[in-house]
């Protein structure tokens, strides 16, 4: 009734003009032309329901088609986390996997089977979502791989299983060592437990877990025959990335990390199908299909204050209410960043396996002064300082000697590395000894 | 009791570099509580290591220091000024104002330059926006108004210092750009999408194929520590920011490295050392260095920004040439 009154009050007014201008205040879909809009998140792309779906499937068959290294006929490992994007993500993967399955679809099977894998961090968050995440994945009927975060304590990335040995932190004469030693036997728990609370700010666990996470994915799709390991980072997640990893100081590996494919570990190709996919698209997306997803934590400002990846994450998301291109220039940005080989070192970081730039180890010392002998001498020798810079900072990418250097220690305490450090570090001695 | 005394006074923190004095200042850059005397000497010698390591300069070499009178560019005329007799540089440094003609700002500071001029006993030469162009910023923005004056004036300034240089024989030019600034440029740059920018922003040097060159030996030194330098030297300087100045983009940078900061305070140097790797695949989206076709100064098409913007200003059509839809043929302008 309220809205004839209105109808009438207009009409009134200008009886004649109002089809036309009530047509133009709706807005059809810029794709089909026909329907009205539902989803207008690109802001001046504004799709209905249809068109938005098939939209999400055609950028994720764009990116899968973009891949080079990957092979047709090979099987697939999805990383999932439990939230919206990667759970999108696995929906959109599943149907296209099916929908090339049956012959009369037309559509050729690029991918023999896939297989979900989620690691359980819940020895660091205190909650396990295992149960959730199970629920998501068993309509699906896929296998799925779950690992607790732990485990990289007992992973050897060379297959050496027999000679493993263990890294230790510790303070020596006042100074942080790393040292490798036979192997004790050391309870993957209470040792991951005390590497994570050895660091004191959350930007730095952060670093540590990812790198954790990463590897131990790669390695869960390397012995369990997956040669492609597809992640579910978003267009909005890259552009975090993107931000925090220069603030970090992780821009030397940068095109690696954010590439829509690349190698860390060899024969598993980290894919990112859904890098070109903004995040409230993948909302939308589990909207539609009524997903259950694992709903993101929420932080404190005080918690938010201590986190680059969390700043950064506020930061790109002011800007794009304002300036709705931001993510994609920055994705975009970020993909045309290429790196001088010639100023890197062959051999990749012990921790996070990215590549390091041969002036890492001594760029900051050379940068400051840290040492005087004599204030009154200006004829000192700088180089001298380069004596004081830890040994371990030849096994370590930039980002990473920040990370080893947070660690805090009590008074002989010592904290752990996973194997796969003591293993890269053995291999770079032996490198370069012969 | 008598032993409890001695405990008390050990307590007490020391200097991290001299092991005797009273800290005054937490270095952002290394952590380090240090002394007056030992963060003057740490503070002048970075600035002579990353003179040295970047090889900015040749004997004999005229050199001119962009002096605003601000923090940067005093505490930037006093160090050079230091370093060039304790290291023997054997530089002619001469310093270089640029007077854009705006009331209750600029005019103050250039007699804070005048006075440094005095005290450094180093030449002066003040080139102002009236003398080179006929029109002085308080006019400009009279004009074109309160929006988009800040390209006005650094595309001005920026040629300006150029021909200032040329008039007094130097090929070189110092500015005072500190380790905040370039890791808000590198920052900005992302997010604008300028990836030929994003390359060249972090280079120490840059021109070097051109007539003139410009350096920035404050690179690698926090702006914390050029005020606080600048505090206890009690070196003259203007503190007034622009009243033109209110630079929303670019505050949201210093915004979010300043909550960067809090978290980990060498945020700032792991920009810069994230900024240097950046690379770009092909090296087309450089623009060539030319010669602008008008006024023979450094440009990057046949007529300089400069021209363009001055003779928009001369037709009356200032705001038009802003705006980036209207980048198209300005012939018309110089029918």
């Amino acid at each position: 009734m309220d809205s004839n009154k209105k109808i009438n009050c207009r009409s009134d007014s200008s009886s004649e003009d109002l089809p036309a201008e009530k047509k133009k205040k709706i807005i059809n879909c810029l794709k089909c032309k026909a329907k009205p809009h539902n989803v207008n998140i690109r802001k001046n792309y504004p799709l209905c329901k249809e068109c938005f779906l098939s939209f999400m499937q055609h950028k994720f068959r764009t990116n899968i088609g973009q891949a080079k290294k990957v092979k047709k006929g090979v099987n697939v490992l999805i990383a999932l986390s439990g939230g919206n994007c990667s759970r999108a993500l696995l929906d959109i993967f599943y149907k296209y996997h099916k929908g090339a399955e049956n012959p009369k679809s037309g559509k050729i099977q690029r991918f023999k089977d896939i297989a979900v894998a989620y690691i359980d961090d819940s020895i660091i968050t205190g909650e396990s979502h295992v149960q959730k995440i199970k629920e998501i994945v068993t309509p699906y009927d896929i296998p799925l791989l779950i690992r607790p975060i732990e485990d990289i304590f007992s992973i050897s990335l060379d297959d050496n299983n027999d000679n493993y040995k263990i890294i230790t932190v510790k303070n020596k004469d006042g100074k942080k060592e790393l040292e490798i030693s036979q192997n004790t036997n050391i309870d993957n728990k209470t040792a991951m437990k005390e590497l994570y609370e050895s660091i004191p700010l959350l930007a730095d666990k952060e670093c540590l877990i990812n790198n954790i996470r990463l590897v131990l994915l790669n390695y869960m799709a390397k012995i369990s025959k997956y040669p492609v390991l597809c992640l579910g980072d978003s267009s909005t997640k890259v552009a975090i990335d993107v931000i925090s990893n220069t603030c970090k100081g992780r821009g030397s590996s940068l095109p690696e990390d954010i590439a829509s494919e690349t190698e860390l570990l060899k024969d598993v190709v980290i894919i990112k199908p859904g890098k070109t996919l903004l995040k409230e698209e993948f909302i939308q997306y589990n909207e539609y299909f009524d997903l259950d997803y694992i709903p993101e934590k929420q932080y404190n400002s005080s918690e938010i204050a201590k986190s680059i990846d969390l700043i950064s994450a506020g930061f790109i998301s002011d800007l794009q209410e304002n300036f709705p291109s931001t993510v994609t220039t920055v994705v975009s940005t970020a993909n045309k960043i290429t790196v001088e080989e010639e100023n890197y070192s062959s051999y990749h970081c012990s921790l996070c396996l990215c590549p390091i730039r041969k002036d890492s180890e001594k760029w900051l010392a050379s940068n400051s002064i840290t040492e005087v002998k004599d204030r009154t001498d200006y004829n000192y020798d700088h180089t001298e300082v380069y004596k004081n810079i830890p040994k371990y900072y030849q096994y370590l990418c930039f980002n990473c000697h920040i990370l080893i250097d947070s660690i805090n220690l009590q008074e002989n305490q010592t904290v752990y590395l996973p194997y796969y450090v003591a293993e890269k570090i053995n291999k770079y001695i032996s490198a370069s000894s012969s | 009791m008598s032993n409890v005394k001695p405990n008390i006074k050990r307590q007490k923190r020391v200097c991290d570099i001299c092991k005797v004095g009273k800290p005054v200042i937490k270095r952002p850059k290394t952590g380090q509580m240090v002394c007056k005397e030992c963060f003057y000497f740490v503070f002048e010698e970075e600035i002579h290591q990353t003179i040295i390591q970047g090889n900015l300069f040749k004997e004999n070499e005229r050199v001119a220091i962009g002096a605003s009178g601000g923090k940067d560019s005093t505490v930037l005329a006093y160090v050079m000024n230091l370093l060039n007799k304790r290291h023997n540089y054997h530089l002619d440094l001469v310093l270089l104002s640029i007077d854009e003609g705006i009331t209750g700002y600029r005019d103050d500071s250039l007699e804070t330059v005048k006075r440094n001029a005095r005290q450094y006993n180093l030449p002066l030469k003040i080139v102002s926006y009236k003398e080179l162009y006929g029109w002085s910023m308080d006019e400009i923005v009279k004009e074109a108004g309160n929006k988009n004056n800040c390209t006005f004036c650094g595309v001005l300034r920026r040629q300006a210092l150029d021909r200032g240089a040329v008039m007094l024989g130097a090929k070189h030019i110092l500015t005072g750009h500190n380790a905040d600034d370039i890791a808000e440029t590198v920052l900005m740059n992302i997010l604008r999408g300028d990836v030929p920018r994003l390359q060249r922003c972090t280079f120490i040097t840059t021109g070097n194929d051109s007539m003139i060159k410009r350096s920035k030996p404050f690179k690698y030194t926090y702006e914390k520590e050029i005020v606080m330098y600048a505090h206890y030297k009690k070196l003259d300087y203007f503190s007034t920011e622009c009243i033109y100045a209110p630079n929303a983009f670019r505050g949201n940078a210093r915004v979010f490295l300043k909550d960067l900061e809090k978290v980990r305070s060498t945020a700032i140097m792991d920009i810069i050392y994230s900024g240097e790797s950046y690379e770009n695949k092909s090296s087309n989206t450089l623009p060539s260095m030319k010669t602008c076709e008008r006024c023979g100064y450094m440009s990057s098409n046949k007529i300089c920004k400069a021209c363009i913007l001055l003779e928009g200003l001369n037709k009356g059509l200032p705001r038009y040439l802003i705006k980036k839809k209207t980048l198209i043929n300005y012939n018309f302008l110089f029918i």
